[in-house]
């Protein structure tokens, strides 16, 4: 069954994606290009590769990126120099500032029309390289509730084994469906 | 003239019977006085022994015939009159049984004088016996000094009857639950921990009179303050003087530290594993990721500088982490040695 299979139309539904460390990005790519077939608009937040990159990979594999808006939480951070902002590109100076990262988000959601509208998090792995589990669980609640609130659906990646047992059942608890990529 | 020199008037029969008793004692009733273990001797008014038993003898290594005739004092105490606070004077006086100890040889006695009255109800003389109490006082004293050990030990020792009634509470349980020994002392232990979820007092004290002992249990006691402690509990039936079982000790070890230090290195474990194990597979894959983009002329020289630039990133904020992780380990950790808490903080 695909993942949009999965979605009840007019109600939002949220996937918890646990890939192998080596299928992360593919997955990421997948899940894009099946929701940009599908006919919906996508907002990436990225604090694992910068969005410039994920942008072009999603372009050679034929996916139209102009309906998907990026909200890059690593580049500002690692490369020292923020790719320049557009109505589709917003930064985040540090991955661990949720605040700032929250604010993009809602930044991003008003930039968004229709109701076909999807958001990717990638990944819940690479964020607990900047911040603690249980800010994570935390930013990991309020990335659910928002999704909830304003109706969409979204899918959140994660290392299959990267979260502890605790974490897992917190988090599998914000999440509609479990999703495991081997 | 003072009532230890005082000279009191000596009752003929009973003197009669006692120079009988020396000439021809009856035969039974010396067996008898014989058989006492403890050395005695009977006095008159005036504290002349009249008759002695075989133990006297022995002990004092003389025949019944040196010492008879003679005041007691200058045989027991050498002395030239009764010793201060002669349980005999005392006697003379209340006409009551009176007790002395007294410490002779490195040795304690209990010297007991019981009255003996004449025909008229007046003062005649005493039975005086020594009893050798040396070894009920050591053994007191060390059974006061287990109580001692017992009442101050940082451990809660606490004693219940066969019905879970407390019966002790030592200052270590006071200190533990914050009760302080009046607040519990015949109350059931059982009511007393009712908000402790882990721990059945009373299967405990079924289970020590059918095998006599149990295993240490772990759970978790409510204070009275609210807070919930980790204690190791041991318990041990309690035998009464008939050896019959009368009730259970139960010792109780607060590991509440202990345990925090193991949720703690726990918790170290897994966020060390998390933020150090995961992270490192993840930045490795995305490094294998990054070298095929980039032999597949998916990602140009710049894009392939910026994400080798990231996972450095991530790299330095992993060792930052676990650095991080090793501080907190270290601050506030009772339970950990010194030395293994300087490793934590370097």
């Amino acid at each position: 069954m695909s993942l949009l299979e999965k979605i009840e139309p007019g109600s939002p539904t949220i996937f918890l994606y646990l890939s192998d460390p080596g299928k992360v990005r593919a997955s990421n790519t997948e899940i894009i290009s099946e929701v940009e077939n599908a006919g919906y608009k996508t907002i990436v937040i990225t604090t694992n590769f910068p969005a410039s990159v994920l942008e072009k990979l999603y372009t050679q594999k034929g996916i139209n990126t102009e309906n998907i808006v990026y909200i890059d939480a690593i580049s500002a951070y690692s490369l020292g120099k923020p790719p320049e902002e557009d109505k589709r590109h917003f930064n985040v100076n540090n991955p661990g500032d949720l605040t700032s990262l929250s604010i993009a988000i809602t930044k991003a959601v008003q930039q968004m029309d229709g109701n076909k509208i999807f958001i990717l998090f990638d990944s819940i792995s690479s964020m607990l390289i900047y911040i603690p589990t249980m800010k994570t669980v935390k930013f990991i609640h309020f990335l659910s509730n928002k999704i909830r609130q304003i109706n969409y659906s979204g899918a959140l990646l994660a290392i299959e084994g990267g979260i502890d047992p605790m974490m897992l059942a917190q988090v599998s608890s914000f999440v509609d469906d479990i999703v495991t990529v081997e | 003239m003072t009532d230890k020199t005082e000279e009191y008037r000596e009752s003929d029969d009973f003197l009669d019977w006692a120079k009988k008793q020396q000439d021809s004692p009856d035969f039974y009733w010396k067996k008898c006085f014989d058989a006492l273990d403890a050395p005695a001797f009977i006095m008159s008014a005036n504290g002349r022994i009249l008759i002695c038993n075989s133990a006297f003898e022995k002990w004092m290594s003389l025949p019944a015939k040196e010492l008879t005739g003679k005041k007691c004092f200058p045989l027991v105490h050498g002395t030239n009159n009764f010793i201060e606070g002669c349980p005999f004077v005392k006697s003379r006086k209340s006409h009551k049984r009176e007790t002395y100890i007294l410490k002779m040889s490195e040795r304690f006695y209990q010297i007991t004088i019981d009255p003996i009255f004449d025909r008229e109800g007046r003062f005649a003389g005493a039975v005086h016996i020594f009893s050798d109490i040396h070894d009920m006082l050591k053994t007191n004293a060390e059974r006061a000094m287990l109580g001692k050990v017992i009442e101050n030990s940082a451990d809660g020792i606490i004693s219940t009857d066969l019905e879970c009634r407390i019966t002790g509470w030592n200052r270590g349980a006071e200190r533990m639950f914050g009760y302080n020994k009046e607040e519990v002392m015949d109350k059931s232990f059982r009511e007393l921990l009712h908000d402790s979820p882990d721990i059945d007092i009373e299967e405990i004290v079924r289970e020590l009179c059918e095998k006599h002992q149990i295993e240490r249990k772990d759970a978790k006691f409510q204070t009275k303050s609210g807070e919930m402690l980790n204690i190791s509990l041991g318990a041990s039936p309690v035998f009464d003087e008939g050896n019959d079982l009368s009730g259970a000790a139960f010792i109780l070890t607060d590991h509440t530290k202990q345990r925090q230090a193991e949720i703690n290195l726990l918790s170290f474990m897994t966020e060390a594993v998390l933020r150090l194990e995961k992270p490192i597979e993840m930045i490795r894959t995305n490094i294998v990721d990054i070298l095929d983009l980039y032999k597949n002329g998916d990602i140009n020289n710049e894009e392939l500088f910026d994400l080798v630039s990231i996972q450095i990133t991530n790299t330095d904020k992993v060792l930052e982490n676990i650095i991080e992780l090793k501080k907190a380990t270290a601050k506030d950790e009772d339970a950990m040695p010194e030395i293994m808490k300087d490793f934590f903080r370097q």
